[in-house]
């Protein structure tokens, strides 16, 4: 990772929490157990399929689901510049954001049903921007993301007092 | 301050025209599938639902006021629950006056207020007269900027820019307005029976088929037909879109008044609107290749005003897209223009490496195979599609538009504008401020990082339409790209450490 504004002011290299990998496989096993189900549906009222047919598909649609959250996790990156928050993420299209401490509307830390089950929390950080106006930072230890957020706040404040668009 | 005295009467007719007729089709078919009550009961209730319609417009009306002082436009609003909206001046963006043609003949206007907050138009007044809503205009206007003066003491307003009839006519023939493909899309199914007539007219002399039948369709006529069907199509639509742009741009005038631009348009309802120049968050050039050729460009000015979500033409609000500060000119007219709002410098823009236009030409020429085995086997499931080959037809335009692509993509650093351009059909060049920038992205997909490119995204806070979209310098070098997005941030940080801008609005409630 070759960084342009490194200087004294960036704060470390930080990974999210190793627990999100098991949070997004939640999200291959959804979409396997949709298909089962699926498969069921359409073998029971349309058409007879070879039976095997629905499960391998749904273990491999969950294996596949598997390795991009291990894919995912291994890619995701962020750190705290100097003038912006850095992430680094994507596993086809690597995406590297900068979001300039000036330009931050206002930030969340979210947790949803899924997140609570695995004890995590999320952040979302909001621009004025028009498109990617707001940035999530998943898979954070529920104070390690209220530490986030309130440091982001400080940040944003100190960045400058006036409005940001 | 109240509406106009026919907005109550507009309000409570319209109002009980809604109410009336919902109440009619409810009863009537409760008393027809439901039998509940019967169809004189439904004649009875229906006057009724009318009058509560019209009694609750005519109290929406007089529960309606507006008052613009103290730098603050209030509006209070709402018959049962009711809203105090405060808009503070100084953070408006855009007003806006339309008046359709009854409105014209009656002296009356719409105003809309918009501000960079919220999902939609912040403020309407629909509707006032037409010295009032000019009032309101030149109100806001004053109260948006930070310096007060008093009104009309200053020269008279200069017109900047007017709309010639060669202009006017290259630029209906070169926009395209998505609408003309809906109402074709709508007219197509009513008049089916001609549609195909004509079609099948149309493609008769060049070897159509002579119906309609599957049968007929599966040979080379069906292919000619097809082929016909899509160009008759396309002018249609082409024909439909000049029209409405011709009517929609008829005497335009752009005016500078103080540090507004007031634009004036349109043949039979007039639009006219303000773009605050301290409020430009983007400069969006836009060349359509006919008008390329011929040496005319057109200009647009993005400001955070407008809402997401597109064009809303449909129901009383109209479009809410942000406007054209000038739809067509010659390119130097333009350029000057565009210079006069955002002092940029010449643009020299760096075009992609070579090898970006290999994967141009890669990326056509899997789409005509992909196209020819998609025919292939639609031919083998169908039975035999002679005319499988047609798309390889194509292929010799494959290394013409790799290089068109190629050619007409490039970015330009200056020294406060960074500028990305990009089309070939519709060349997009898009100037961006530094100290408009919002987030900067890197993005580099599995394709780009074989061959060590990248895509560099500057976002602003510019209206999110079609036109508004965030400035992308594709294909550039990984590096480069990097060194940009630093270069983006550090002048970003270094302007806006130096300089606090009061007027301009946060996004934030």
């Amino acid at each position: 990772m070759t960084d342009p504004t490194a200087d004294a002011a960036d704060g470390p290299v930080e990974r999210l929490h190793p627990r999100v990998r098991l949070l997004w496989t939640v999200g291959g096993l959804v979409v396997g157990v949709l298909v089962l189900v699926a498969g069921w549906l359409v073998e029971r009222f349309v058409l007879s399929l070879p039976v095997w047919l629905a499960p391998a598909t749904a273990t491999v649609l969950f294996l596949v689901g598997v390795l991009l959250a291990l894919a995912r996790y291994r890619v995701w990156r962020f750190q705290l510049q100097g003038d912006a928050l850095y992430l680094e993420r994507g596993v086809f299209t690597r995406v590297e954001t900068a979001v300039p401490y000036v330009r931050v509307q206002h930030i969340d830390t979210q947790r949803g049903p899924v997140d609570r089950l695995v004890g995590l929390s999320s952040i979302v950080v909001y621009t004025a921007g028009s498109r990617g106006a707001d940035v999530t930072v998943p898979g954070l230890a529920p104070d390690r993301a209220r530490r986030l957020r309130d440091r982001l706040r400080d940040l944003a404040v100190a960045a400058e007092p006036g409005d940001a668009v | 301050m109240k509406l106009h005295p026919l907005a109550a009467v507009r309000e409570a007719g319209r109002r009980a025209l809604l109410v009336g007729s919902s109440v009619l089709f409810f009863t009537t078919m409760a008393a027809t599938t439901l039998h509940v009550g019967d169809v004189g009961l439904a004649l009875l209730l229906t006057p009724v639902g009318a009058l509560l319609g019209a009694v609750y417009g005519a109290a929406y009306h007089l529960r309606f006021s507006y008052e613009l002082d103290g730098g603050t436009l209030a509006i209070q609003s709402g018959v049962l629950s009711r809203t105090d909206r405060a808009i503070p001046l100084q953070r408006v963006q855009n007003v806006d006056l339309r008046q359709s043609l009854l409105q014209r003949l009656l002296g009356l206007a719409v105003v809309r207020v918009e501000t960079a907050g919220g999902g939609q138009t912040e403020a309407v007044l629909d509707f006032v007269s037409r010295g009032e809503a000019e009032r309101l205009q030149r109100g806001i206007r004053s109260g948006t900027r930070t310096t007060t003066e008093p009104d009309e003491a200053g020269p008279a307003p200069s017109p900047l820019f007017e709309l010639g009839d060669v202009e006017l006519g290259l630029y209906a023939l070169t926009s395209f307005r998505p609408r003309s493909v809906l109402v074709l899309l709508l007219a197509a199914p009513v008049g089916l029976g001609a549609a195909g007539n004509v079609l099948l007219q149309a493609a008769a002399p060049l070897g159509g088929p002579s119906s309609l039948a599957p049968s007929a369709l599966a040979s080379v006529a069906g292919v000619v037909l097809a082929f016909v069907g899509a160009l008759l199509a396309v002018l249609t639509s082409i024909a439909l879109s000049s029209l409405y742009t011709l009517v929609g741009y008829y005497g335009f005038a752009l005016t500078r008044v103080e540090d507004d631009l007031v634009y004036e348009r349109g043949l039979v309802r007039r639009y006219s609107g303000s773009i605050p120049l301290s409020k430009v968050q983007m400069l969006t050039v836009s060349e359509h290749v006919l008008a390329r050729r011929l040496g005319y460009a057109g200009l647009r000015v993005e400001t955070a005003g407008y809402s997401r979500g597109g064009d809303g033409g449909r129901g009383r609000g109209g479009s809410s897209r942000p406007d054209s500060a000038v739809p067509l000119a010659t390119r130097e007219r333009a350029s000057s223009l565009a210079r006069s709002i955002e002092p940029f410098g010449p643009l020299e823009f760096e075009r992609p490496p070579k090898r970006a236009r290999r994967r141009y030409a890669a990326r056509y020429l899997a789409v005509v195979l992909l196209l020819t085995a998609l025919l292939y086997g639609v031919g083998v499931l169908v039975g035999d599609l002679a005319y499988w080959p047609a798309p390889l037809l194509f292929l010799p335009f494959v290394p013409v538009a790799a290089h068109e692509k190629w050619v007409n993509r490039g970015y330009h650093v200056g020294p406060e504008h960074v500028a990305v351009r990009d089309g070939f059909w519709r060349r997009t060049t898009r100037i961006v401020p530094y100290d408009r920038l919002q987030t900067v992205d890197v993005r580099r997909t599995v394709f780009q990082r074989r061959l060590d490119l990248a895509s560099l995204v500057v976002d602003t806070a510019s209206s999110g339409s079609l036109v508004g979209a965030p400035a992308v310098a594709h294909d550039v070098e990984t590096g480069t790209v990097r060194g940009l997005q630093g270069h983006l941030r550090e002048r970003l940080s270094v302007l806006r450490a130096s300089r606090f801008v009061p007027g301009s609005s946060p996004r934030n409630a």
